[in-house]
Formats: C-alpha cells, structure tokens, sequence
C-alpha cells in the first residue's frame, strides 16, 4: 500500500504560497440586510476547507457567490488567479453539490451526470467514457439507467457527487453534503467523501452547521458569525485555541471561568478567579495587563477528577457531583462548586456502571494542566 | 332529529359516497344522456314529435324486434361535407390552441417568477375576464374586427390602407376568437406545472454550465410538459365542438363540426343523423386523446415526488 505523502510546511503556513481561491473583502447584503460583511480569505489548491456557523450567518450566501448565484455588493473573487466575480454560473470553472442534491427527476443517473459535460464541445465518446468513470468513482455504475426517483437519499448523495465532480471543476462547492442523511450513513459517508476528495484532488468548500462534520473532514475551517468570519484554522487549532468565547462555545463544549489577571508574564498568565475558587495558571501569554478581566476555558475532557486531593494548588478545585451523562463510551460529570458555578468534566467510561468510583452528591477534586486552559479575551 | 343529522353526515362523509358521488354525476350527465344520443343516432328519421322513430318494436304475436338503422352512418361517409368539416374543426382547433400555447406559456412562465404579492393580483387578471358573459366577449370582437371597427377604422386613418381588409367572418377570425377565449384555460395549468418546478434544479443547470437556452430546453420546458398537455387539452377538445364563435366570427365559409351538428338539429330537425355527426366526433376525437393522455401520464410520472 502507497504511504501518504506527509507534508511537513503546509500551504496556509507558507507566506510564499498562491493562494487558489481568493475572496478579497467581499460583502453582500440584500436589501439592506447584511448576509455577509468583509470577507477576506485564502483558500490553497487541494484543501478541504469548511465554513461552519448556526443558519443565518452567512456561510450559504458566500458559497453562492462563488458558485455565481449572487453577485457581491462589494469586493472581489479570484479563483487561480482569474476574477470570477461578475461572471455567470455557467462559466466558471465551480460546481456545486446542493443540498437537495437537485437531481434532474426526468433524467436518468446517466443523463444526470452527463448534462455538465453535453455543455461542453466534448466527444460522444469521451462523455461516454468520463460519465462511466465518475459513476465508478462513487460505485453507482449499476444503477445508471434508474431515474432519481428509483434511488434511496444515500444514492442520490452519490449522483449528485459524481455529477458535480464529472467537468473535473478547479472548486467543488458542498452545502450541507450529508445532511439529508442519517447519522450512521452520514459517518460513513463523511470519510468516503474526504477519501474521493483526496483521490481527486479537487478543491471542497464545505458549508456546514454540524460542528463534528466539520471537524472531522475538513483541512482546514472558518468559523462565522453574523456574516463575518470569526476564526479560521486547522480543526485543531480552532478547538484547542479558540481566539473568542463564541468560537469556543460554537465548538464542543467548554468550561469557562471568569477572573482577572494577577500575573501577566511572556510565558504564563495567571488568573485569580472567584468563580473557579482557585488561582488559575495559564501557560500561555496573551495581551490582557494586570488587572484585565479575562476568562479562562478548559474543555470538559481535559478536567480530571479524582476522590482525594492532587498535589497541585492552582488550577485546582473542588465540588460536589450534581448530575452524571451517561452517554455509554463516555460519562459527563456535572460539579458544582462552592461558587454555585456548575464544570463539565468528561471521563471515559473505564469501567462498567456499576463499579464507577464517583456516584452523586460525592465530594470530588477537580484539575487540570496548565497547558490545557486557554485565556478568551473577547 | 340530532342523531339524524349525525348519521346523514356520516353517511355522506364516507368513503362510500367519496366514489359514489362522481361515478353518480358521470352517469346521470354523461353516460345516460350518451346512451340517448347512441339510440337516436341508430333510428328512422320520422316527421312529429320527437322526430325519430323507436328502436324497439312490438310485432304481432309478442316479437320484439330491434331495428338499427345504420344508414345515417353510410349518410355521413358519401358526403364529403361531413370529413371536410371535422377536419377544418381539428385544424382550427389545433391553430387556436397552438397559439394558446404560444401566448399562454410566456405568460404562465412570467407568472410563476413573479413576487407572491404580484401574482395574486395577476391571476386575477387572468381570470377576470370570465366574469363577463362569454357571448358578450365574442360579439365584442365583431366591433373590433368588421369593416367598420376598430382595426379597420385606425388602419384606415392612419393612410397604411385603402380599402378596410376582410378580417371578420374569416377562419382567421374564429382562430383568433378561440386563443382569446381559451387562453386561461391554457395558463392556468401551465402556470400550475411550472410554479412547481424546483428553481435549485435551473441553478443546478446553470451550475453545471447550461446557458440561459439550455437550461429553458432542457430543464423548463420538459419539466412543465404535464402542463403542456393539460393544458392543450383543455383548449383543444372543447374547442373543436365549438359552436358560438364560428358561427359569430366564422361567417359562412368557417365549416366546423359544432355548426354542422346545429344546422341538423334545428335546420334539417334531422336528429339521427345530427346524433351519429356527435357520436363519430366522439370516437375520433376523445378517444384517440384519452389513450393519448394515458399514456402522457405514464410518461411524466417519474416527475412525481416518491
């Protein structure tokens, strides 16, 4: 089996990289409303790239405007390298995959997958050919006689993939791929996805609201609110350092405790928080002075309980077991403290029910390492 | 008296007379009177009243004897009149409901992308002219097309004629009167078809790099098609049998079947023959399109949601 090739600078890291896609400033609003607000963003050739935000913050409009849906009221779309803004859907190098799939009801799988390419000054032959290897490619080859209406939501996901993905476009836009799908198929077919992706290579903009699709395929992500982009960066970065609460809260979940700041150091901050009732040690710096009021966020999985007291004092507290989420694999324990503050604290699930050490109205500890907790200063 | 109620309601909300009352109206109005005209159309033509002699007849000695009379049939085939005329019937019909069809889709196609607001306030217009009395409509059109009306009149004036043209008593004039009387009859399920038409399905289209012609061919047009029948039907079948507006704005020389049917009914009080004019209009007309139709159904059904 041929290794993947790893790839030690990636392109958003590289300054010296071409950006592939390029929105430069964009806005769109409808009559007066604001769908989308100044927009600047860099996407690379072969990314997995995810817009994730609740309905209503913009992601779909700005997918429409690279698809060429909707004009922008103001900035600028490149795609490598051209100006694609004012230009119409129909000649630009995009696809889409939508959401309704939006398959063609009076044509066959066929005729579907091959109406893009009959646009085109392409041989019978050679539409013949490209229509069979993109059905091959999502393994819908066996029903390219059906009509859509003779296929499960599942297949008709593929279709509209291999539809999409037949005129070979320089972007494939994806709105909420699997959301018509249910939860099991929907896993399945995430990592299936991202495997075509890769096998193909074709740039994916994802438009999602489900936070864990996002996570899990794409390479990198941006997260909006309100029609502006909060914070992009890899899965990783966006869920271990979240720059604001809201993107924070967006993701996962998280514990947050308020406070202000004691120690203000290159490495460290430290946060004295009545709140947590202890000192908190961050060993990160941020540009919060002494005095500043700050939050501080642990995720629910890095918290770790325990029956006795640790041996640390700061990051550091203690609480009694009010609620306990079982959700199988894991449990979340629900604490209060001496505050009247409630953390989540998730523990994988060890041992069987039965045997589980802490059970409710216990008194527990909970900590956590330094440089698990991040500081949100907005 | 309250539980009467209750069971007549019941009674009358059941499944029972959901099948019952169409299946009723259709035999009360359609199959009984059919079955008169079929008798009619086989008996002697006889002077009194009613003016065809009887099927069925009473010999001596308790015989029945039936007597069909087929010879106002073989009366229909040796004069040419008859075919003649069914033909112009279908060919003006199926002028009037191409230009129906040419006026109507536009129209319906506009009316379906219009605003919600807008499109009440147009439907309305399209119907609004069924408030006025039908006949009223047509005699209107005499005003607008004889020698002396409006066209001429303006033509005349203007100086881009000398003499006023023979527009009125044409076949022209009854295509004419038949689009402008038919026309919502076409609109509205054209109107219906397209406005159902999922608009993420043009987008699509355009996506994948149809340019505005394509995605009219390929994508508007036979997504709308059910409307496209239905609504030819509505306007050709009816349109065939018509009897008022050939005779108002067709003059003498317009030969359409509904005229030919009168002038035997009332002129020649011929009534057998006037009946087998109706029932071969019948079998070479509504039968061919309701197999047609059939089979339209089976085409488009894979248009139907699951």
């Amino acid at each position: 089996m041929q290794k993947k090739k790893r790839i030690e600078v990636q392109p958003w890291q590289d300054t010296k990289a071409k950006p592939y896609i390029h929105l430069e400033d964009v806005s769109k609003d409808f009559e007066g409303n604001v769908a989308v607000d100044g927009v600047t963003l860099s996407i690379f050739q072969g990314e997995f790239f995810s817009l994730l935000g609740p309905s209503g913050c913009g992601k779909t409009t700005l997918l429409r405007m690279l698809a060429g849906f909707e004009i922008p009221s103001q900035g600028k779309i490149y795609i490598d390298g051209v100006d694609v803004t004012r230009r119409p859907a129909y000649d630009r190098p995009v696809n889409m995959m939508f959401q309704s799939y939006a398959l063609f009801p009076h044509m066959t799988v066929e005729q579907n997958v091959a109406f893009g390419l009959k646009q085109e000054r392409i041989s019978k032959a050679e539409i013949k050919e490209r229509t069979k290897d993109s059905l091959h490619l999502v393994q819908m080859e066996r029903f390219a006689t059906r009509y859509p209406n003779q296929l499960s939501g599942g297949q008709c996901q593929r279709v509209a993939l291999a539809r999409s993905l037949v005129k070979r476009p320089k972007l494939l836009l994806l709105d909420e791929p699997l959301a018509a799908l249910d939860k099991k198929l929907r896993e399945q077919t995430q990592f299936e996805l991202v495997s075509i992706q890769e096998e193909v290579g074709i740039t994916f903009i994802m438009v999602t609201h489900d936070q864990e699709e996002a996570m899990t395929m794409s390479s990198r992500l941006g997260v909006m609110e309100h029609g502006r982009l909060r914070q992009i960066g890899t899965p990783n970065e966006i869920y271990e350092y979240p720059h604001s609460e809201y993107v924070a809260d967006f993701i996962g979940s998280i514990n947050k405790f308020e406070g202000h700041v004691i120690e203000a150091e290159k490495d460290h901050l430290l946060v004295e928080s009545a709140e947590a009732d202890c000192e908190l040690y961050v060993s990160h710096s941020t540009d919060a002075p002494v005095g500043a009021s700050v939050k501080v966020a642990i995720r629910p999985e890095k918290v770790m309980i325990a029956t006795s007291p640790p041996s640390q004092k700061r990051n550091a507290t203690k609480g009694i077991v009010k609620d306990i989420g079982y959700l199988g694999d894991v449990s979340i324990y629900h604490v209060e403290l001496a505050s009247g503050k409630v953390v989540l604290a998730t523990q994988p699930n060890l041992v069987r029910l039965a045997e589980r050490p802490v059970t409710w109205e216990d008194k527990v500890y909970l900590f956590w390492r330094a440089e698990n907790s991040i500081v949100l200063t907005s | 008296m309250k539980r009467v109620w209750s069971k007549l309601l019941t009674v009358l909300t059941s499944p029972f007379m959901a099948l019952v009352l169409p299946y009723g109206w259709s035999l009360l109005f359609f199959l009984i009177p059919f079955f008169i005209v079929l008798k009619i159309s086989f008996s002697d033509l006889k002077m009194g009243l009613p003016p065809y002699g009887p099927l069925l007849e009473w010999v001596e000695q308790g015989v029945l004897t039936i007597r069909l009379n087929f010879s106002n049939y073989s009366f229909i085939g040796t004069d040419s009149l008859y075919l003649l005329s069914y033909l112009e019937s279908l060919l003006i019909a199926l002028f009037g409901t191409i230009g129906c069809l040419l006026i109507g889709y536009p129209m319906a196609y506009g009316l379906s992308k219009t605003s919600p607001r807008w499109r009440t306030v147009l439907l309305m217009l399209v119907i609004l002219p069924f408030w006025t009395s039908f006949l009223l409509r047509v005699y209107a059109w005499i005003g607008i097309l004889s020698p002396h009306g409006f066209i001429n009149t303006f033509l005349l004036k203007a100086g881009i004629i000398g003499s006023p043209l023979t527009l009125l008593d044409t076949t022209f004039a009854t295509v004419l009167g038949i689009i402008y009387c038919y026309l919502p009859f076409m609109i509205l399920p054209l109107y219906a078809s397209l406005e159902k038409i999922d608009f993420t399905l043009t987008e699509a289209a355009y996506d994948l790099g149809a340019r505005p012609s394509q995605v009219f061919l390929k994508m508007i047009l036979p997504l709308s098609f059910p409307g496209i029948v239905s609504g030819s039907m509505l306007v050709l079948i009816p349109s065939v049998g018509e009897f008022v507006i050939p005779e108002l704005l067709g003059g003498s020389q317009t030969l359409m079947i509904g005229k030919l049917l009168w002038n035997e009914f009332f002129t020649n009080h011929d009534w057998p023959v006037a009946s087998s004019l109706a029932i071969l209009m019948l079998i070479f007309l509504i039968i061919p399109l309701a197999i047609f139709q059939q089979f339209q159904e089976r085409q488009v059904r894979f248009l139907d949601e699951k």
